[in-house]
């Protein structure tokens, strides 16, 4: 292979590189201006992964779902839930869906975690927010004794990005500071 | 190694035993020699250079800064990934042939990579699995192997397939990491291939042979779904391929180190002897009161397409007249054939296996003390006396018998040992 068909082989590599995260950061960056905020009533605990640091790993109220018998929901299916609020403001499910929602409903992808009886619990794909080292833990003290808090979450078709975390109207990251 | 006899040139020419010419010449040969190796210190410090600079940034990223706007850490978290692409796209154009920018270059770019991914991703709080970050992460690094023609970017990557297999298969259920794990390791083996002919002596190829026997080895039983049973014969099958395998390899690069490769095939074979050398191992193999018959699994047709590939292989190297004379290449035939009876008479099975430990311990130590190798005579020593532990644990045999048992074994062991560096002395 000659210089410049590798050289030019690598710049495709190069923006292919590129492009990944690049997406990733469009994707998300649409999702908090155009997306529907919901408020999902959470409890945090406080975990880490190898390469992306510190998380506060959070548990929603709103995962549990009565599905009717005959939908026969898997472990691992991919659903889209279709979300609701309630009196308090919370997020609620108004239903799940194997196929993909009218464009005016809201609705989020998430997988099944497992099932119950008729019973279906779900799990979320913005479940980890990101904290400074060190803040983390006492992010998860300072959550633990107020014992009540939610996560701001952007839905747009179906994708999610979790904007903040906040307790008694204050986001975590300010408390923790 | 060069600069020792380069240095006793002098008193060897004083002290007549080589003429000034020969000194020349040996001179002459070291530079020569010298000129085209590259400069090993120089590779090494910069392939560790690379590496601790890339991990330090991973760690770094890691912390999470809090204190940056959304868009600062934006913009951070593209910067590693550029200069590190600048550095490579810099090698191709101006340091082609130069291998240490090429593995640095390389190490530094797939690291950021990793760097870049990780960071958007704590930015946007976006979630995705391990599995799927380390998924993105190895495919996106592929194929700066082949571009930068770096055998570093070659290891990391099988390292990195196999983590990923790993965590997908074996840590977070309901994911495989099949068939990707397949295609990648059919993406990168040309590069491997092509660095064992080209290169057969060198750390990298040496590397390699331990890497990617490894690799298989741990990856492979992410296969296992509903006949874990028989991943047990596909497992044995895979050994012997592993071993036949690193034969072959010795055929055509008879400088390689394929160390890798026999531990797989002379290791693997007889830890799982010994585990089925217990009674109780067969009765707990699931297969009788499984609904789905196993012949209908994907482990058995594993079981099947690895057999056939080792036996083609055996055939091929026995026409090639390559030297495949060891008796470990009958083990996976032994292992299936007991296999199969003990669905019926585990107990026949057993006694099968417990008398072929016996058998290759004996025979090992009886070929060790031939070919005169301390290490395949104790290879067989071991073997004895992983079966003697093996039945301390489960026969109900008196405690004097098994402490003289012991004690013969302990005194073969040091006398077999003596004998041959005696034998080796004379």
């Amino acid at each position: 292979m000659n210089q410049q068909y590798r050289f030019g082989l690598f710049v495709l590599l190069a923006l292919v590189q590129l492009y990944f995260p690049g997406k990733m950061v469009y994707d998300s960056n649409k999702v908090l201006w155009l997306g529907q905020a919901f408020k999902f009533e959470t409890r945090p605990v406080d975990p880490a992964d190898p390469f992306r640091g510190r998380y506060v790993a959070l548990n929603f109220a709103a995962t549990q779902f009565e599905a009717p018998a005959e939908s026969a929901w898997q472990r691992n299916e991919t659903v889209f839930v279709l979300l609701e609020t309630d009196a308090a403001g919370y997020a609620k499910i108004k239903g799940l869906s194997r196929s993909k929602p009218a464009q005016q409903e809201a609705y989020v992808s998430a997988k099944v975690s497992y099932v119950w009886k008729n019973q279906v619990t779900l799990f979320y794909p913005f479940s980890r927010f990101y904290m400074e080292e060190g803040k983390a833990q006492k992010a998860e003290i300072i959550y633990r004794r107020v014992n009540a808090g939610y996560a701001l979450v952007k839905v747009y078709k179906g994708e999610a990005v979790l904007e903040d975390v906040l307790v008694k109207g204050k986001s975590l990251r300010e408390l923790a500071r | 190694m060069s600069k020792h006899i380069l240095s006793a040139l002098p008193e060897l020419i004083e002290a007549g035993l080589i003429s000034p010419a020969t000194a020349d010449e040996i001179v002459a040969y070291y530079e020569k020699k010298r000129d085209h190796s590259p400069n090993k210190i120089l590779l090494a410090f910069a392939i560790f250079g690379a590496l601790l600079t890339g991990l330090g940034i991973i760690l770094i990223i890691a912390h999470n800064w809090d204190n940056f706007s959304q868009m600062t850490k934006t913009i951070f978290a593209f910067l590693p990934l550029v200069i590190g692409q600048v550095v490579a796209g810099f090698t191709i154009l101006r340091k082609s042939g130069n291998m240490v920018w090429q593995e640095a270059s390389a190490i530094f770019l797939t690291l950021s990579i990793g760097a870049s991914i990780s960071l958007v991703s704590q930015i946007y709080n976006l979630l995705g699995d391990l599995s799927s970050f380390l998924f993105w992460w190895t495919l996106l690094s592929l194929p700066l192997m082949y571009l930068l023609r770096s055998s570093m970017a070659s290891l990391l990557f099988w390292c990195g397939a196999a983590y990923y297999a790993a965590q997908a298969g074996y840590f977070e259920r309901g994911h495989s990491a099949s068939p990707w794990y397949w295609l990648f390791v059919l993406a990168a083996l040309p590069y491997y291939y092509q660095l064992s002919k080209r290169a057969g002596a060198s750390n990298f190829a040496n590397f390699h042979h331990l890497v990617v026997p490894i690799s298989l080895v741990i990856v492979f039983g992410t296969e296992s779904h509903h006949h874990s049973s028989i991943m047990f014969l596909a497992y044995m099958s895979l050994f012997g391929l592993l071993h036949l395998l690193g034969m072959w390899i010795k055929s055509w690069s008879p400088e390689s180190n394929i160390s890798g490769y026999q531990m797989a095939g002379k290791l693997g074979p007889l830890g799982l002897l010994m585990w089925f050398s217990f009674y109780s191992s067969w009765g707990e193999l699931h297969f009788r009161n499984n609904p789905e018959p196993f012949w209908m699994g994907v482990e058995f047709f594993w079981f099947l397409g690895l057999s056939i590939l080792f036996i083609a292989l055996q055939l091929w190297l026995q026409r090639q007249k390559a030297e495949v004379s060891s008796h470990f290449h009958l083990l996976p035939f032994a292992f299936a054939l007991f296999f199969f009876i003990s669905m019926v008479h585990p107990f026949v099975s057993t006694v099968l296996v417990n008398l072929l430990l016996l058998g290759i311990g004996i025979a090992t130590v009886v070929e060790g003390s031939q070919k005169n190798s301390i290490a395949t005579l104790n290879i067989g020593m071991l073997t004895l006396t992983g079966l003697l532990i093996c039945r301390f644990f489960d026969l109900k045999i008196d405690f004097v018998v098994r402490g003289i048992l012991f004690i013969i074994v302990g005194v073969g062991f040091f006398l077999g040992n003596y004998w041959m560096i005696k034998k080796k002395k004379s």
